[in-house]
């Protein structure tokens, strides 16, 4: 096990470990339902080892659902390798982080069970992603490979991988207001949801609208300053 | 041509050479945003270029908006519904948007050659190019989130194109400064050469892709960009295309 059991003391961060049992993943997901904008700041689900690389069923299908449209921003640590639900998991995340040992094998998906996976890659890798996302697909990739394509935001390459993950949170939360962190969220769950081969103009309505409200609540803070 | 005060613009050999002129940060002001929309719409949109390169007059391509001055230029005119969401844009904002959207729906090649700092709306703008050639010691970043709100200029979708959601969003969360070496790695930055030959090298490459033959099309142009470096000698292979 390279995660400690030392508890990460960060406002408004959850951690959440996957754990591959019914009874564990029906738990997670009433936890990510209590889970709201403002009063949390971050989710990060631990993912260490692997999990079954079979077919999906509604449980992890929900699961991987929840984690992907949450207005909360999502990290998966990936402290271990994962295939199969540890993936999916992954992937739906917002960042990820790795510890340099570790792997991930992407799933050999067909029409017939691809529970959106693809889908969720390509738009992970950016505006020509789902061509790669395709020749992805089936390969087991490295922590170095993972950083390369951006699928991963660093690697851990201490022992104490707690300490880098919290200076990755402070660097990404701290000073951060609760309206300007589910904002962006907000923003980058859109471009989730729609992809970014389509819909351009609808995207950028979503920053325009966001921007302005933001520019506004700035503007109002700072005159009263 | 029309002359502007914070713009310059020219054409050379059929190439239009766009520079943010406000030396020496090149700021993103009120009267930026006007000229450049009345340059878009009015001149680029009809003009008869082969391609179009936008750089920055001096040190700098831009520092970007100065904050105070964009807040007091959207806010004020910002409506807010009952539940605190939006529901009017100011005018001018959607305007200025609309130009830098035009740049990037351009039938032709645009590349932004870019020295120094390229921050904030400034980047953004560099972002509305199809392609990025940095000189050494260029800084990048959209630190917008440090002072409170978003990108608004397309940078957050222009970001999660050109690399990937999850470093799009951290460098959004974070609005990190980033040199040329770690732009070019993750993609942001197409090529680096020595500062002095930044222009020289747009230009180029504008020419280079105008003899192609089958027309120009910007989703292909990390293939122009592989073909341009051969010609030129130019050894360089970002990383994040090593894998597929």
């Amino acid at each position: 096990m390279v995660f400690s059991n030392r508890v990460l003391a960060m406002e408004g961060v959850v951690f959440l470990e996957l754990q591959d049992s019914e009874c564990a993943l029906k738990q997670m997901i009433k936890v990510l339902e209590k889970i709201h904008a403002g009063k949390n700041r971050c989710v990060v689900v631990i993912v260490d080892g692997c999990f079954s690389a079979a077919d999906m069923n509604d449980t992890q299908k929900m699961l991987i659902d929840s984690i992907y449209c949450l207005p909360v921003l999502t990290l998966a640590m990936i402290s271990g390798s994962c295939t199969g639900l540890g993936s999916e998991i992954s992937i739906a995340c917002d960042l990820r982080l790795i510890h340099h040992q570790a792997r991930l094998s992407l799933p050999r998906l067909d029409e017939s069970n691809d529970s959106g996976f693809k889908r969720r890659l390509g738009t992970a890798l950016g505006i020509d992603g789902e061509e790669k996302a395709g020749a992805l697909l089936g390969m087991m990739l490295d922590s170095e490979a993972l950083l390369r394509l951006r699928l991963v935001n660093g690697i851990l390459k201490f022992d104490d991988i707690q300490v880098e993950l919290e200076a990755f949170l402070r660097k990404i939360l701290n000073g951060k207001s609760e309206d300007l962190l589910a904002s962006i969220v907000e923003c980058f769950n859109h471009y989730k949801k729609l992809g970014l081969q389509n819909n351009r103009t609808v995207l950028l309505g979503v920053e325009s609208r966001l921007f302005c409200r933001l520019a506004k609540l700035e503007f109002q803070k700072r005159s009263c300053i | 041509m029309k002359k502007y005060s914070t713009i310059e613009y020219e054409e050379l050999r059929k190439v239009g050479i766009l520079s943010i002129n406000d030396p020496p940060s090149n700021r993103t002001g009120k009267i930026f945003f006007t000229e450049f929309y009345d340059l878009a719409i009015n001149h680029l949109s009809l003009s008869d270029i082969s391609g179009l390169v936008i750089t920055g007059t001096g040190r700098h391509f831009s520092c970007g908006a100065e904050i105070g001055e964009l807040l007091a230029c959207v806010a004020p005119f910002t409506v807010l519904d009952s539940s605190g969401e939006t529901a009017a844009l100011p005018a001018w904002y959607v305007e200025n948007k609309a130009a830098f959207c035009m740049i990037h729906a351009l039938k032709i090649p645009v590349v932004a050659a870019i020295n120094g700092l390229c921050i904030g709306s400034g980047l953004e703008l560099a972002l509305c190019a199809h392609a990025r050639i940095c000189g050494k010691g260029s800084v990048l970043g959209l630190p917008e989130s440090t002072f409170g709100f978003l990108p608004g200029l397309a940078g957050t979708l222009r970001y999660a194109e050109l690399l990937g959601l999850a470093k799009a969003m951290e460098f959004t969360l974070s609005g990190e400064m980033l040199g040329v070496e770690e732009a070019f790695a993750i993609g942001l930055a197409d090529i680096t050469v020595p500062k002095a030959m930044v222009l020289e090298h747009a230009v180029k490459l504008i020419e280079h892709i105008a003899i192609q033959p089958g027309g120009y099309k910007k989703e292909i142009m990390p293939r122009y960009i592989s073909a341009y470096l051969s010609v030129c000698d130019l050894q360089q292979k970002p990383t994040h295309q090593e894998v597929v």
